[in-house]
Order: structure tokens, then C-alpha cells, then sequence
């Protein structure tokens, strides 16, 4: 017997993780013009920093803390030789670090090698707690997370500081020209960024219990990247609408394959799917769905 | 103590060049052209190597088969990707990163789709090779088959590029595409040879490994990082650079494994070089002129006085 609540629960936990992930490449890619191919690489590292430090017998808080910052001053120093140079050496830059780090993480006998780490500490314990109580009180942790992180953006951007990165993604020059150091602002918006993801790698690898490399491979990029696109990548909203539409559609497929003798591995299909999705995206709707559908909207009112 | 033997270390290093020049030369000869790095080529690779599966073990066509098989099909997608993808993207006015994230979507499509069509098992590619032994260097002769390979193409290219009318073409396109346009020069035609011969390189490199090694469908996944390394070191979507870039990394890659043994660390930490590489050139472009800028200069000072 499959017990729905907890699935259900399951789900929504999920997409607020990748909310989380959305969100900090809304922030680096929508809102900064940063290309952070990458984004696979900080999870992981907060995901691994959230095993070491609270297996060494840290506080939670502390290490949350310690997964936030490591992510994000590891992200801080991979942007800086980058940043100075065009867009598409910064996704080279990223793109190959995230490769690397796994390949690192992997060949390191202290953190697991290719087997990972099991038992990793958790908030709440899987022991004490039914199942549905434990997911639901995971995914008000992860939403509370997701909440700061969204309002946190929201309040960066419309200070003097978010106007600046807007005006850095229109035309780096011309913020140059005004006396903006644009390097400064990338580098900055590039460690926020980082440390969101490390937040969402800590609240993964104790969610799981587990963490392991084969988490952590290029398909969370691509996946995290499509929720970003398919969302919307200029608009805070797009972040969890994104993820939810791409979480919903794999755990359709997955539920579907139960249910019909579909032809194809359900996993196999979900990526060509997004794939193509994604690319369609990108030829007719590049602005995604939550500007379209504003647009939509307010032509609605205006005619009302 | 770890034995070295140099000869060996050389040959191995000219092998993992001539197949880093075959999977980065189709990779750099479409950045030159479209100004974006496809991350989505790798996959032309993997398509190569299971090109060469379904050759000699289903078909039973052979070595020469498998090759021709491997070019024809990874150069047809190419050119395909081109006409469906990428082409109608830039028709659009699609800018740099959205291309790119394009191409990683694109890429993620093809490569589950070979693991869809043939599963995520590794195979092996059944065709034997005579292992030779010259001294105490040993090797097979796959591997003077790979050499020459990469050797030929890139020496093909170079009278292509040079030589001919074509080659012109697409250099004048890759430097001022407006002047070629206004020239005469048909630029959807010259896109679609180079797509292709960039596609049908990487083709027959992903044949050659996949007997070399064995077929997987993240075959070119793992060659990502070296290839995106290379093309860098090369100077972005030069030609000339990627043939000495391939075999700077080909060579550091291969002598790091004995220091690496020595100091009992995994030998797959050598693709990192790959990533030291790749910053350090960043880091020089970013704070300094070009080293080729810098040799004209001095050039210019001691020949022209």
C-alpha cells in the first residue's frame, strides 16, 4: 500500500528544495545575467559540509551555517577569475568546476568515495517520528527556508544594490560608466547565490540521511537550469512555479509507468521531455510562463 | 617506487591528444563560426561510439565500417542540430547563454536518447586488435590507426581551411561575417559543412574509444571537462591552437599518473588538470594581454624595427 500523504508530502518537499535551487539561479541568471552551469557543484558542497560538520558533532545551526557559507565562498573565488571576461567563460568555468568537484568528492576515501556518506545527522529523527509527521515537518523547514531566501531577494531588489545588478544584465558598460565596480556586484550576487544552494544542499543530505556523489551529477544542472527557464527567470514568482511544474511532470511519469506499459523508461523520458521543452521554451516563450501569464492578465484587466 | 618508463608515457600521451584533437576540433571549428561553445558536441562523440557498436556487432561491416558508419552519422546529427536547434535560435536573436543553456538541454535529449535506444550497460565493441610490443612500449594497433587518424584529419583541415575556397569562406565568416555575407559568401551553407565535419570528426574520435575503451552512454560526458579544457587553452575556437592544446594536456594528463601513483593519490584526480588549465588561462586573459598579441608586439618592435 503506497501511503499517499506521505508521497504527497514527498513531492512538495522536493519542490521546495528545488525552489531554493530556482531561485538562486533567478537571482544569478534572471536578475544578474550570470550563466552558473555550475549549480550542482554548491549544493554538493553544502550537502557535504552538513554531513562533515554535524557528524563531527555540530550544533544543526551551526551546521546549516557552515554549509551556507562554504558553498558560498567556494562560489565567490570559482567566479573570480571569470567574471572580468565574457558570458560563455564563465559557463566554462562553472560547467568544468562541477565536474571536478565531483570527481574530487569521489576520489576522497574520508567523505565516502563513490559509496558516500550513510547516517548523515538529521533535524528530526526517522527513528522517533511516523513518516508523515517527519516529511511534514521537513517541508515547513524547507518552505520557512525558501520563504527567507524569496524575501530576502525581493528586499535586495528593490534597494539600490538590486537596481545596480539589473542595470549590470542590461548593460555592463554602461553601469561601468557610472562609476559601478560591476565586478564587485557579480562576485557578490555570485556568492548570495552559492549560499542558497548550500542551504539547499544541507536540508537534502538530512532529509535523506545520505549523501553521495551520484546525487549530484549534470542532470541537477540541466534540471534546476529548465525550472529556471520554464518559470521564468526574471520574475521571484518563476522559481516555484518552475519547480513545480518540472517536479509534478517527473512524478507523473514516474506514477504513470505503474499504471500503463509505457515504452520507454520513465527517467529516460522525463529528460528528453524537459529537453525539448526546454528548447521550445527558449525558441517561442524565453521570458517562461509567470511573465507571460502577468501580461496576459493585465491586457485582461485593462480591456475590463 | 613507481616505475616510469618514458617511452610508454610518450606514446600514451600522442593517443589521449589524438583523441582529444578529434572530439575539440568540430567543438572549436563551430565556435569560431557561431560564437558560442555546443556543449551538446560531446554528444556527437557518444554517438560515434555506438555508431561503432551497431557496425561491428550487429552489422558486421568491420573496422573501415564502423569508421565510415560512425562519420557519416554524428556528422548528419550535427548538421540536423544545426537546422532544427541552433540555427533557428540565433534566427531569433537568442543570446549567448540562452544558446548555451540550448545546447545543454539539447545534449542532455541526445544522450538519453542513445541510453534509451541501447540502455546504460557498458558494451564492448567486438572487433579484436593485435597488441604489439616495440621494445618495451606496448600498445595495439588501434592505437596507430588513432594517431594516424587525428594526424590526417587535422592535416586534411589545414589544406581545407587554407587551400580552399571553402576553407576561405569560413575563415572570412569567422572574421567579419557581415563583410563575408556582403562578399557573396552563402553563410547557412558554409554553417552546414562545418557543422558536419566538426560532428564527423568528433564521430570517428567516439569510434575509436569506444573500441579503445568501451561504449557507455556518459562515454562523452567523461571527455567534457578535457575537451572544454582544450578549446580554451587553444584560444576559443582556434584550430591551430586546439592541436598543440591537445597535446599539452594530453601530456600533462599522462605523466601527472606516475606523480599521482607516487604520491598514492587516484590517478583519476589528472582530469584536473583539466579545470587548473582552464582557470589559469582565464586568469591570464583576464589580467593580462594575450600571449599572442604580446609575440606580435615584440615581433613588430625587433623584425620592423
Amino acid at each position: 500500500m503506497v501511503n499517499i500523504v506521505a508521497y504527497t508530502f514527498d513531492v512538495i518537499f522536493y519542490i521546495g528544495l528545488y525552489a531554493i535551487l530556482t531561485l538562486s539561479l533567478n537571482l544569478q541568471f534572471g536578475f544578474t545575467g550570470l550563466s552558473n552551469f555550475g549549480i550542482v557543484a554548491f549544493f554538493m558542497i553544502g550537502a557535504y559540509t552538513w554531513a562533515v560538520t554535524t557528524m563531527a558533532g555540530a550544533h544543526p545551526i551551526i551546521g546549516f551555517i557552515a554549509s551556507m557559507i562554504s558553498a558560498g565562498i567556494i562560489g565567490f573565488l570559482i567566479s573570480l577569475p571569470a567574471l572580468r571576461l565574457r558570458g560563455d567563460y564563465l559557463a566554462l568555468a562553472t560547467f568544468v568546476f562541477a565536474e571536478i568537484t565531483r570527481l574530487i568528492i569521489m576520489n576522497i576515501k574520508e567523505l565516502g568515495g563513490a559509496l558516500g556518506i550513510p547516517f548523515v545527522p538529521q533535524i528530526f529523527s526517522m527513528q522517533n517520528l511516523e513518516r508523515e509527521i517527519y516529511i511534514i515537518l521537513n517541508v515547513i523547514i524547507v518552505y520557512l527556508v525558501f520563504v527567507g531566501f524569496l524575501v530576502m531577494t525581493y528586499l535586495l531588489l528593490h534597494s539600490p544594490f538590486g537596481r545596480t545588478i539589473l542595470a549590470i544584465r542590461e548593460d555592463e558598460e554602461a553601469a561601468q560608466a557610472m562609476g559601478k565596480p560591476t565586478v564587485r556586484y557579480k562576485s557578490q550576487i555570485f556568492f548570495l547565490g552559492s549560499v542558497m544552494c548550500g542551504a539547499a544542499g544541507a536540508l537534502y543530505a538530512q532529509y535523506l540521511g545520505f549523501t553521495g556523489v551520484d546525487l549530484f551529477t549534470l542532470t541537477v544542472t540541466f534540471s534546476i537550469w529548465i525550472m529556471c527557464i520554464i518559470g521564468g527567470s526574471d520574475s521571484l514568482l518563476g522559481a516555484p512555479v518552475g519547480a513545480a511544474i518540472v517536479e509534478l511532470l517527473s512524478r507523473s511519469l514516474r506514477v504513470a509507468k505503474d499504471y500503463f506499459s509505457l515504452p520507454i523508461d520513465p527517467n529516460n523520458l522525463m529528460f528528453i521531455l524537459t529537453g525539448v521543452l526546454m528548447v521550445i521554451f527558449i525558441l517561442y516563450r524565453p521570458t517562461g510562463i509567470v511573465p507571460t501569464v502577468r501580461v496576459k492578465l493585465r491586457h485582461r484587466i485593462d480591456k475590463v | 617506487m613507481v616505475q616510469i618508463d618514458i617511452l610508454q608515457l610518450l606514446v600514451n600521451s600522442t593517443l589521449t591528444a589524438s583523441i582529444y584533437i578529434l572530439s575539440t576540433t568540430g567543438f572549436a571549428l563551430v565556435y569560431s563560426l557561431e560564437r558560442f561553445p555546443n556543449i551538446a558536441h560531446i554528444q556527437f562523440f557518444t554517438l560515434g561510439a555506438y555508431s561503432g557498436l551497431l557496425a561491428v556487432n550487429s552489422l558486421n561491416l568491420g573496422f573501415g565500417g564502423a569508421l565510415l558508419l560512425g562519420f557519416l552519422l554524428s556528422g548528419l546529427l550535427a548538421f540536423m542540430s544545426n537546422y532544427l536547434v541552433f540555427k533557428p535560435l540565433k534566427d531569433r536573436g537568442a543570446n549567448l547563454v540562452y544558446l548555451i543553456v540550448a545546447s545543454v538541454g539539447y545534449g542532455t535529449v541526445l544522450m538519453y536518447t542513445l541510453q534509451q535506444l541501447y540502455g546504460r550497460d557498458i558494451q564492448i565493441i567486438r572487433h579484436f586488435f593485435f597488441p604489439l610490443t616495440v621494445g618495451s612500449v606496448r600498445f595495439t594497433l588501434l592505437w596507430v590507426y588513432t594517431i594516424l587518424f587525428a594526424t590526417s584529419s587535422s592535416l586534411l583541415l589545414h589544406l581545407l581551411l587554407t587551400k580552399t575556397r571553402i576553407g576561405k569562406a569560413v575563415r572570412a565568416l569567422a572574421n567579419n561575417p557581415q563583410l563575408a555575407m556582403a562578399s557573396g559568401i552563402n553563410p547557412n551553407r558554409i554553417a552546414g559543412i562545418v557543422w558536419f565535419s566538426g560532428g564527423a570528426l568528433a564521430g570517428v574520435g567516439g569510434v575509436l574509444q569506444g573500441m579503445n575503451t568501451r561504449v557507455v552512454p556518459t562515454l562523452g560526458l567523461e571527455l567534457l571537462v578535457p575537451t572544454i579544457a582544450v578549446a580554451v587553452l587553444g584560444g576559443l575556437g582556434n584550430f591551430y591552437g586546439v592541436l598543440g592544446a591537445a597535446f599539452v594536456l594530453g601530456f600533462a594528463e599522462n605523466f601527472s599518473v606516475p606523480i599521482l601513483l607516487s604520491l598514492a593519490m587516484p590517478t583519476d584526480l589528472r582530469f584536473v588538470i583539466g579545470y587548473v588549465v582552464v582557470v589559469a588561462v582565464m586568469t591570464r586573459t583576464a589580467t593580462a594581454k594575450p600571449i599572442r598579441l604580446r609575440i606580435s608586439n615584440i615581433l613588430r618592435q625587433n623584425v620592423y624595427g
